[in-house]
């Protein structure tokens, strides 16, 4: 494993328990996330993209084991956190950190921003509390006055800010980004994500960036993957995905985004039926054969394996390159 | 064309315990027959407190005035008993959520037939008949299977379908839908647009598309207005406003919003939206506004048609100095 | 709760009339308990001297609410009665929370083996009924005014320990306990400071309507003549002698049963206005 990779991510499997009648005592499972292999190199930006239901969610909590993994591995700066005892990983876990989709949850609202701030600080024998505080605050945007307002007294997008300050506070290494945007207006949106951009370049943070939004992935990512029912359909840098991608479902994902542009309207009537199984019984075979337009005999019967079609552009599909 | 609604200065406050909210600030908005109107702003802009205008469907704090002419009346002049045969008749609406709407404790059947029933006065089987026929129009396969379902044991898609056929059932002659593909994945999202911009072909409705999305609105409307803090700022052609916009704020949205085709820097709005308790003096907007004026501190500026359909309201574009 | 929280919830309360009613009759009976010696026009007899010349007097302007069966002065003896009420009112709901709270917050947050016992424990004292419980208690414990007070607390404790439970599991899932745990905060400091400020205000909502259900099942101790004893002062306690006259001489016992009355109601009411505004789901008729 090369050293450039921060986070690695092999053939991660996490099946949620379900049972269907309560006294049933058959357990069946919920494949959240099914034979998930990536990697992510110091400084990059990976995104994970997928429909409610694709598992992307559920990836990004396992890798920092905020779910126990079924199955697979999940490397960190090169070493085996899988398994690691807890307050092994407890070290670890601090260089990994999470910002939220709904920046209000994820403050305390009975704390001040200077307090919400201070928490880790604290905790880390940090000196000077105060002007540290400031100092993440500057950092993120934010002035002197906001650290003694609550989170209800600042907007959504100043929250997200607070929750990034308070990420930064213990100099985490990898940052998980799970639809940081979404829960905030468009002309808002832009400014938290010039935000990460800038941050990543100044600390060469590694983000694994969720998101069902392909307009803000195509701005912020360097590499995408497109999951579907707990698998990655295909993955390779974003222009191979948004220019060339191989995969049925991601030109149909990509046919059906809304271009904010009059002039390009995509008259063309969206070819696909239904929509996303349930992931209590996913189809055999290839997971998208039963919405596919393409769909032949074998995808049925067989699961597609990766076919490499070009350097790092992984599609898992049966007729890759075949696809005009 | 001919008009079919006009909202004409349109004020609306809500009375609250920690005072007044200034939500609607004189709103001017015309909508035409068999056309699709969106209506894009950021949250709390008062774009969807607009449409419940419409309808009257506001909670009991609320101080309305102004004009809403709908058919040659004047809704907010109509008693409740008479606003009940425009609402879900002439005038339906669909929602973000339309688990909200549908009762869950009722198969589809139950409430689709109960309500055609009830309006059209017409006998179970025949509302049953309807019922299937609506279905069908709105691509919902196996009409059998989802007469037989309950909300839950659909999909949002679906259910949002569902809604859309009810809100047929009347053929209304304008179709409010309120964020209606907001919750749902874009490739449910694009199915939902498409069916509306299908059914507005057949059965010659209006829409009013309400959105935060400008990507819908390009690909889904006629024309465009613009809303900001409870004013309407700009209102153009779709084509017109996306490639020669006049106010700052919507020059500032559209250099805002990530484009999927190419990655180009994004230019954010300084600050945030204004609280509608205490909105800014004269245009609202002028706090974020890079090119404020003093005029714009002290004078509201009033919605022009600066060139032909396109309207703006902002003191660098005055009537008269045309370019 | 913030300071400014706090000032902006009394407002609310003094806006609305029926908490500011609540709140005026509160802090007319504490004013009464405080300054009971000065207000009752016969403070001796208050504390139990009889006056048997005036016995079972109709209220005059001399005795403005009536005498007794010992001739002693109703009015004093309610006023005098107001200390002894608020005094079990505080003492039963403090103590109930002093158990509760912390047994509900270990429960919620720990879960597991110490989630079950906890809860399996308070399952059995809510299995009874409160009353009975109190009663029990009190039976074993012997009479006075102490033992009222420790019978209620005991029964009291399991529903905040409840409440609180429920509290703290919701909250331990919100993203910012999630936060705290992936800092290294320890789990002490996560309850302490996360999840107690959070999960509060259900509880100081019920601990103050419970002040009046307290009053209340006080007085029925004493009615049934296991509370505070005679020459006491105590309204329950004087309903309960009172009973046997109410047809000839009916302001003995209604005097102290309406003053119980008004009491338990101004505990609910400030009660019930705090639930409205410190639930997030009703905040909004205020907003």
């Amino acid at each position: 494993m090369s050293i450039e990779e921060l986070v690695k991510v092999e053939n991660l499997r996490k099946y949620f328990p379900f049972k269907k009648r309560i006294f049933s005592k058959k357990v069946r499972y919920i494949k959240a996330v099914d034979g998930v292999s990536l990697s992510i190199k110091k400084g990059e930006t990976l995104a994970l993209v997928g429909e409610t239901g694709s598992g992307k969610t559920t990836t990004g909590r396992t890798i920092l084991r905020l779910y126990e993994p079924t199955g697979g591995k999940i490397y960190f700066g090169g070493q085996d956190i899988t398994k690691m005892p807890k307050k092994k990983f407890q070290k670890i876990r601090m260089q990994m950190q999470m910002i939220y989709q709904d920046p209000y949850s994820s403050l305390n609202p009975r704390m001040s921003i200077l307090n919400i701030i201070a928490e880790p600080l604290r905790e880390l024998m940090v000196k000077n509390i105060e002007d540290r505080v400031l100092e993440l605050l500057e950092s993120v945007g934010l002035r002197r006055e906001h650290m003694y307002k609550y989170p209800d007294e600042i907007s959504g997008g100043q929250q997200q800010r607070v929750a990034i300050a308070r990420a930064l506070a213990v100099n985490p290494k990898f940052i998980v980004l799970d639809e940081p945007t979404s829960a905030l207006d468009v002309s808002v949106q832009a400014q938290i994500l010039n935000l990460l951009e800038n941050l990543q370049k100044e600390k060469n943070f590694t983000y694994l960036f969720i998101s069902h939004d392909l307009s803000v992935v195509r701005y912020i990512s360097h590499r995408v993957a497109i999951m579907y029912l707990g698998k990655i359909m295909e993955i390779g840098m974003v222009e191979q995905i948004f220019e060339k991608s191989q995969h049925p479902y991601t030109r149909i994902l990509l046919e059906s985004i809304p271009v904010p542009d009059p002039k390009d309207r995509k008259r063309k009537k969206l070819r696909l039926p239904g929509e996303i199984p349930s992931p209590l019984n996913p189809p055999s075979g290839c997971p998208f054969h039963t919405r596919c337009p393409y769909a032949k005999d074998i995808c049925s019967q067989k699961e597609p394996g990766y076919v490499e079609v070009e350097s790092g552009h992984l599609v898992k599909c049966h007729f890759a390159e075949m696809i005009e | 064309m001919k008009e079919l609604l006009s909202i004409e200065n349109l004020h609306l406050n809500f009375r609250t315990f920690w005072g007044t909210a200034y939500v609607l600030n004189g709103v001017n908005l015309k909508i035409y027959e068999n056309e699709i109107v969106g209506l894009v702003g950021e949250t709390g802009c008062g774009k969807s407190v607009t449409s419940m205008s419409i309808l009257k469907l506001l909670p009991s704090n609320a101080e309305l005035s102004g004009k809403i002419i709908f058919e040659g009346q004047n809704l907010l002049e109509l008693s409740e008993k008479e606003m009940k045969k425009i609402r879900g008749k002439k005038i339906s609406m669909i929602f973000q959520d339309p688990m909200s709407s549908l009762n869950p404790l009722f198969k589809i059947k139950t409430q689709m037939v109960d309500i055609i029933k009830l309006h059209h006065n017409i006998h179970k089987d025949e509302a049953l008949k309807k019922a299937m026929e609506l279905l069908k129009a709105v691509n919902l396969p196996d009409p059998h299977r989802i007469l037989r379902s309950y909300p839950h044991e659909l999909s949002g898609g679906m259910r949002q379908r569902i809604m859309i056929a009810m809100a047929l059932s009347f053929e209304p002659s304008l179709l409010i839908a309120d964020e209606p593909t907001t919750a749902l994945d874009v490739t449910i999202q694009k199915q939902i647009l498409d069916l509306i911009l299908d059914l507005k072909k057949e059965y010659h409705f209006s829409v009013l598309l309400i959105t935060h999305d400008l990507g819908v609105v390009a690909q889904t409307c006629d024309r465009v207005g613009v809303m900001y803090a409870g004013n309407i700022v700009e209102v153009a052609d779709v084509n017109e406003l996306f490639e020669n916009p006049y106010h700052p704020y919507t020059k500032g949205l559209l250099l805002a919003i990530p484009d999927p085709r190419y990655k180009k820097p994004l230019k954010p709005l300084r600050g945030n939206v204004p609280s509608l308790f205490k909105p800014p003096h004269g245009c609202r907007f002028h706090p974020r506004c890079e090119l404020a004026m003093d005029i714009c501190r002290r004078e509201k500026p009033q919605l022009i048609e600066y060139s032909k359909n396109h309207a703006v309201a902002c003191h660098l574009f005055r009537r008269g100095d045309k370019k | 709760m913030k300071k400014d929280e706090v000032i902006r919830v009394l407002k609310i309360m003094f806006r609305n009339k029926l908490s500011l009613l609540g709140i005026i009759i509160i802090l007319v009976l504490m004013l009464m308990a405080i300054f009971a010696p000065f207000l009752a026009p016969y403070p001796d007899q208050a504390r139990g001297e009889p006056n048997l010349e005036e016995k079972l007097q109709p209220p005059s302007s001399k005795h403005l609410f009536g005498t007794d069966y010992m001739g002693r002065d109703v009015l004093s003896r309610v006023i005098y009665g107001a200390r002894i009420s608020l005094l079990v009112a505080i003492a039963v709901v403090s103590l109930g929370l002093l158990i509760g709270i912390p047994l509900g917050l270990l429960a919620g947050f720990k879960g597991g083996v110490v989630d079950t016992i906890i809860m399996r424990v308070t399952d059995i004292f809510l299995s009874f009924p409160p009353l009975l419980l109190a009663l029990l208690i009190s039976v074993t414990l012997g009479r006075g005014l102490e033992n009222t007070i420790i019978a209620l607390a005991v029964s009291w404790w399991p529903w905040y320990t409840r409440l609180i439970r429920g509290m703290a599991i919701s909250i331990k899932e919100k993203p910012y306990v999630e936060v705290a745990k992936s800092m290294g905060i320890s789990s002490w400091r996560i309850i302490a400071r996360h999840i107690l400020p959070n999960a509060i205000s259900p509880v100081v909502v019920q601990g103050t309507m419970d002040m009046g259900s307290a009053i209340l099942e006080a007085s029925a101790l004493s009615f049934l003549g296991l509370g505070v004893q005679p020459p006491t002062a105590d309204w329950g306690l004087m309903v309960s002698q009172g009973k046997g006259y109410l047809l000839n001489f009916w302001w003995y016992p209604t005097f102290p049963g309406l003053a119980i009355f008004i009491t338990v109601l101004a505990f609910n009411l400030v009660g019930d206005t705090l639930r409205e505004i410190l639930d997030p789901r009703l905040r909004r008729r205020f907003l």
